[in-house]
């Protein structure tokens, strides 16, 4: 009796926890939501009375949101397609030839993902600006793929090491070459690694706020993040609803393609764990 | 290798030494001294100690790393994943994909979440009331307050998802042998698998502390570093520096101290746990 109790009274307490967990991470979050649909939203959190679409037909123009989005989606993109290219080819010679400069170069890698990007913000803006790179769309995107790019490899190279080196040699034997083996062997085995590695430099690249907030100066070139940030600080404190209907817009891709490989994701992170002791 | 290497020699090895050299400046972000700077060696380190910028930031930082990475993100996310781990399916569910959400949002968008969430008239004071606690002006009263319990909130999910895929790979074999020999749950979790999680915890401890290092658009977006510079860690004093009182090299100097925060914590975690997967 007192033993079935006391194995309960854990897991009573631990449900509540749970339970307040669930609301103080919800709480938060349900202001965009009412806001979006409130043409009168305030920063007060409101169940709107009238729920309507105003807001979002207020904020969908051309130079409001459409330009902003369209401007994410092409950096991310291009920055994302070149860490993934990069990081794979990178990965491949790591994983599978025993280079003589191999470890140090992977501790190298595994150092500079945890150096703070931030700290190259300034000396790049100031590079930019001696180059005339400042407002290039392509500069930009190629800086984020740089940032992006150590952990990346880290993560390609994890992939790369997944796939078994004698369905390599098999291909050899039956005469592939080298290049046949990669571009028909190794790279479809790693698609899926790919992927994630796209999908998730990709989130990072979409949300980022401070790189375009500081290399872009021209509007036109602004992306969702720094146009979002720059509605709220004139137009926000007058019409909420829409910043929160912009930011819905803005955050649905991210949510979306988090869903898509949240399940691959969940396991090629455990790397993480995958050093277990 | 090649394109890599190329990539972050351009964008990652030139900024680094550039950064270096503007530090020994006097670049300004406009006028005279932005078009010809002079070297003026270390005045920008000597001026950040002395004018006691540095060490009121640096503690800052530290507070906001041990209490939102190594505290909040770090217990929390351990914490749920032990309680999720025996639970059924859709009470997981719910909790993950909650938690996971506020880690999807593009940066900027949690930090008006949270601008709204806290203000005056926000949800959290009308939640406080019905608990009988007394309002509150985080954002005022106890800016780093707000912008911990903010980057904790948005964080956590990565430790969530670490923990959880590590005690999904624990050595079955230890935790048969405990239910044989008939320890409780909490002597469990302790005893076995609290050990088991050691190295995952030193990793997950890695792969936070330094993010949150220089989490920078959470803080500029809820405080601005204020008020005052009351929040003002070390990626919003260099902000702050560089481009709103256009001290350039001043705003490098303090990057440089950033990176080399960085780089020190960096290279020890790497030295201490020598990851498994360089040696293969």
């Amino acid at each position: 009796m007192r033993a079935t109790a006391l194995r309960r009274a854990p897991s009573v307490a631990s449900n509540a926890f749970l339970a307040f967990v669930v609301l103080a991470f919800l709480a938060p979050m349900m202001w965009m939501f009412t806001a979006a649909f409130n043409p009168t939203a305030q920063l007060s959190f409101e169940v709107p009375t009238d729920p309507s679409l105003d807001n979002f037909r207020a904020v969908a123009t051309v130079d409001g949101l459409f330009r902003p989005l369209w401007n994410s989606l092409v950096v991310s993109v291009i920055a994302s397609s070149i860490t993934v290219a990069a990081a794979c080819a990178c990965a491949y010679p790591l994983s599978r030839y025993r280079l003589r400069f191999g470890r140090p170069f992977l501790y190298v890698i595994l150092i500079a993902s945890g150096l703070p990007v931030i700290s190259l913000m300034i000396p790049t803006f100031r590079l930019f600006a001696r180059y005339s790179l400042t407002n290039s769309v392509l500069a930009t995107a190629v800086f984020m793929a740089a940032t992006t790019l150590p952990f990346s490899i880290w993560l390609a190279k994890n992939f790369v090491d997944a796939v078994p080196f004698d369905i390599e040699e098999a291909a050899r034997i039956d005469g592939a070459s080298t290049w046949q083996t990669i571009t028909r062997v190794v790279v479809p085995l790693i698609k899926p690694g790919m992927i994630v590695i796209f999908i998730f430099t990709f989130i990072a690249n979409w949300g980022n706020f401070f790189v375009p907030f500081i290399l872009f100066s021209d509007p036109s070139k602004h992306t969702a993040s720094v146009a979002i940030y720059n509605y709220f600080n004139s137009l926000g404190g007058v019409y909420f609803g829409r910043v929160g209907a912009f930011a819905l817009m803005y955050s649905a891709p991210a949510v979306l393609m988090f869903a898509i490989i949240s399940k691959t994701l969940g396991r090629s992170l455990s790397f993480a764990g995958g050093v277990k002791g | 290798m090649a394109p890599a290497v190329l990539l972050l020699s351009l964008f990652v090895v030139v900024p680094t030494g550039y950064a270096l050299y503007i530090s020994f400046t006097n670049t300004r972000l406009t006028g005279r001294e932005a078009r010809d700077p002079s070297w003026i060696g270390l005045d920008n380190f000597r001026k950040l100690i002395e004018s006691g910028d540095l060490a009121h930031s640096v503690w800052l930082t530290l507070i906001f790393v041990v209490f939102s990475a190594l505290i909040g993100q770090n217990l929390l996310g351990l914490a749920l994943a032990l309680m999720l781990e025996n639970r059924n399916r859709v009470m997981r569910a719910i909790v993950v994909i909650t938690v996971l959400s506020a880690y999807v949002y593009p940066e900027i968008v949690p930090g008006f979440m949270w601008s709204s969430f806290l203000a005056s008239e926000g949800l959290l004071n009308d939640i406080l009331p019905i608990f009988g606690l007394p309002e509150q002006r985080l954002l005022f009263d106890h800016p780093m307050v707000a912008v911990i319990a903010a980057d904790v909130w948005r964080a956590t999910a990565f430790s969530l998802m670490v923990y959880l895929a590590a005690l999904g790979d624990l050595d079955r074999e230890y935790l048969d042998a405990a239910k044989v020999d008939g320890a409780s749950y909490l002597r469990t979790v302790w005893h076995i698998k609290l050990p088991l999680l050691r190295r995952t915890a030193f990793t997950n401890l890695m792969l936070i502390t330094l993010p949150t290092l220089s989490v920078f658009t959470m803080v500029f977006a809820l405080t601005g570093g204020g008020p005052g510079d009351a929040s003002e860690t070390l990626p919003l004093l260099m902000y702050n520096q560089a481009f709103r009182l256009q001290e350039l090299a001043y705003g490098t100097a303090i990057s440089v101290v950033l990176l080399a925060i960085g780089a020190v914590l960096s290279v020890l975690y790497v030295v201490v746990l020598r990851p498994a997967e360089v040696h293969r």
